[in-house]
């Protein structure tokens, strides 16, 4: 159609003057049948301006005029007169006239507030200073009209469809409204929101809690008492964590909200959709970024009161083990990754103990956790990959093995050599290291138990110096735990209080041997306990007493229940053994129920091999 | 207009009261507990108030009710920690007009006295 070719350029500044305008004009004084002959040589003319010698005097449209001529007697009546006389048909009302420069949607709107008689004629508007007048065509001025809006509704459909943020409209009853940028739908996880209730939205999202109180802040945004501005920083929904789902990752979402007027009226609400996972992960990782600083802080503090040489000695034993535990966490030792783990749960079993000893408590809770995690790995299979659980923890023990190191090169380096220390010699710290460890298991164990040792530190060789402690302080916790009674359950028995652990230490000469011996007078070995947990454990049946009593020294084996930071995990004694007959020598147990608990260890005096 | 500031504390009833450089509050009357709050508002009638929430005797809540009660039309401010968003939103469903939250700074609040002024003068044209 003609009549299309000038809506393309449309703008919605478009004016009347962009439409196509028709000066066709008739005095008064024209016949009706001249009228019609007009209207037959222009077929798109959708109407004439009649004038007199005054001016405009109004329009006559052709549909106007057909619906005239069309009643019976209609064109009779109107060929043969004067249009002017018949005006008043054609026309009621004031003459409206619209100036050319008249946006077309504020055009339109005028004209349908027309009378409803005259609301389909075509619409008069003035140009050249209102000099003349012409007609636009009722449709010409509709379609123009909606091809405008829909020229506007293709962008918005456009925006809402590219924008990344999240933006939807609600109503005073939480309705969401039809249009919402799609990003809402990716966010949120949600389709065809249209129509739906936010509030419900949120409940499903996020929970009862968290929807409720969004439901309260929109009552209070669309409550005309409350001030927009001076609510921003309450608004509850600015961060929150969506509960995890299975099957949907971790989420946090932010909920922004602006009110939407008309007039002074408040229309709906705003509200902005966003995710904010990332964000809120990289202000966690910040976050643990500074405790770890203030770890760091605490693991300084906790060093400078530790024995400087059993520090220094310690670390790199860490650090060699460290290693140690890598070797094995890549190429498990025997090809068996159960044996791996094992070994390395050992070792860290070990490290934690003596950790705990000197003092590091740092090192004592995240041995600890990466124990955890071992076990962990432990009973839930050994398959393919499971090894690769422990690469962080490695890492991180690594990490603070070197950053340990790194605190004492500084922190020497301040010091510098100013106050030499005297160099006391290492067997001597045992035994205070003991005595320091008894009294923090018997506070946290509720068990009161005292130390002994039967000793002269020159007997024991350099190169024992390390098993020899370890040993002690894994019979120790030990004893501590498992052998040991509470203070009430020895006085029913009628024993004394507190319990005695007891180490002695003998140089065998003639026989080239070194005797540990350490004991307890605590409840001694329940082998029925023993041997009900063996069958669990390894399905071991009938053993006798003897074999009872060793299998406490195999891997995996413990009779505690629970597992805390002490013992528990069934760890300790197979180590000892393991280090002791790596040196050539043995460890035997002796008890008698009720009574005591002693363990012998007895090692080579020229000591045939390292471990 | 006048201000009525309701804080327990010496030194946040101060720093409010510094901060009142509006030409159109002309008075400032002050109560450190909730009853305190409510009694002078009952004799005074000021048109605006700032309220903290935790007070002693009776609590910022409660006092805000009642002043409501007394005269829907009073501007309340509330001016707290932020410890709980429930108590916040509480605070808006029983009349309060916005929420400054505790630690402020002396703009913030004279900022958020200016509003509180301006909304206070347009709910009076209506």
């Amino acid at each position: 159609m003609a009549a299309d070719l000038f809506l393309p350029s449309l703008t919605p500044q478009s004016t009347l003057a962009e439409l196509p305008t028709w000066d066709v004009r008739l005095p008064v004084t024209a016949r009706g049948d001249a009228f019609d002959e007009v209207l037959r040589r222009q077929p798109d003319l959708p109407g004439v301006v009649v004038f007199d010698t005054t001016g405009v005097r109004g329009a006559i449209s052709r549909t106007r005029f057909h619906q005239v001529i069309s009643r019976p007697f209609g064109g009779e009546i109107v060929r043969p007169r004067a249009i002017g006389a018949l005006l008043g048909e054609f026309s009621s009302g004031d003459l409206m006239i619209l100036d050319v420069n008249m946006p077309v949607q504020e055009a339109l709107r005028e004209s349908l507030a027309r009378d409803k008689s005259m609301i389909y004629e075509p619409v008069l508007i003035s140009t050249n200073g209102g000099k003349d007048v012409r007609l636009v065509g009722f449709t010409d001025l509709l379609r123009a009209d909606s091809r405008i809006s829909s020229l506007r509704n293709q962008q918005m459909q456009e925006i809402l469809a590219t924008v990344q943020e999240g933006f939807l409209l609600v109503d005073r009853d939480h309705r969401i409204a039809w249009e919402y940028s799609r990003s809402v739908e990716t966010i949120l996880g949600r389709s065809n929101l249209a129509g739906c209730s936010l509030t419900e939205l949120l409940r499903d999202l996020l929970g009862s809690e968290a929807a409720q109180l969004g439901l309260k802040y929109l009552e209070a945004l669309f409550n005309p008492n409350v001030i927009e501005k001076l609510v921003v920083d309450i608004n509850p929904l600015k961060s929150v964590k969506v509960p995890e789902h299975p099957g949907r990752p971790r989420q946090h979402l932010g909920f922004a909200f602006r009110r939407s007027f008309e007039g002074r009226e408040i229309r709906r609400v705003l509200v902005r959709v966003e995710d904010r996972t990332r964000e809120v992960e990289l202000a966690a990782e910040l976050e643990e970024q500074e405790r770890q600083a203030g770890q760091r802080v605490d693991l300084a503090m906790e060093m400078m009161q530790v024995d400087a040489d059993s520090l220094t000695d310690y670390l790199t034993r860490f650090l060699v083990e460290v290693s140690q535990i890598s070797r094995l966490r890549s190429q498990p030792a025997g090809g068996s990754t159960r044996a791996a783990v094992d070994a390395i749960f050992r070792i860290l079993h070990s490290l934690k103990g003596e950790a705990g000893v000197i003092g590091l408590r740092s090192f004592a809770q995240r041995l600890h956790r990466a124990e955890d995690v071992v076990a962990s790995v432990r009973d839930s299979g050994t398959g393919q990959g499971s090894l690769e659980r422990l690469d962080p923890w490695i890492e991180s023990l690594r990490e603070l093995g070197v950053e340990a190191r790194d605190l004492i090169v500084r922190l020497s380096a301040l010091v510098s050599n100013k106050a030499p220390r005297e160099v006391t010699s290492r067997p001597a710290d045992i035994v205070p290291a003991l005595e320091a460890l008894i009294a923090d298991l018997s506070t946290r164990l509720g068990k009161a138990a005292r130390f002994v040792a039967r000793w002269n530190p020159e007997d024991l060789p350099v190169a024992y110096g390390s098993v020899v402690r370890e040993s002690l302080i894994q019979l120790t916790r030990n004893s501590m735990v498992h052998g040991v009674e509470t203070e009430r359950q020895r006085r029913q028995a009628g024993k004394p209080v507190p319990a005695v652990l007891q180490f002695a230490l003998r140089r065998h000469e003639a026989e080239g041997q070194l005797e540990v011996l350490f004991q307890d007078d605590g409840r001694g070995l329940d082998l029925d306990q023993i041997r009900c947990r063996a069958r669990d454990l390894f399905g071991s049946e009938d053993l006798d007493d003897e074999e009872a009593a060793q299998i406490i020294f195999e891997p995996g084996f413990s009779t505690a229940l629970t597992t805390n930071g002490d013992a528990g995990r069934g760890v300790g004694l197979d180590l000892v053994r393991d280090r002791v007959e790596s040196l050539g020598g043995m460890v035997l147990v002796h008890s008698e129920p009720g009574v005591f608990c002693a363990f012998q260890i007895v090692l080579p005096l020229e000591p045939e091999g390292r471990s | 207009m006048r201000l009525l500031i309701v804080d327990d504390s010496l030194v946040v009833r101060d720093a409010i009261q510094r901060s009142v450089d509006n030409g159109t509050i002309t008075h400032v009357l002050r109560a450190g507990d909730g009853e305190e709050a409510v009694s002078i508002f009952a004799r005074e009638r000021p048109e605006l108030v700032t309220m903290d929430l935790t007070l002693p005797r009776l609590n910022g809540l409660e006092a805000i009710r009642r002043i409501r009660e007394t005269e829907p039309r009073t501007s309340i401010l509330v001016i707290s920690a932020l410890n709980s968003h429930r108590t916040a939103m509480e605070a808006l469903a029983l009349g309060a007009c916005g929420f400054l939250t505790k630690p402020f700074t002396a703009r913030e609040i004279s900022e958020a006295l200016d509003q509180l002024a301006q909304h206070a003068a347009s709910q009076s044209q209506w």
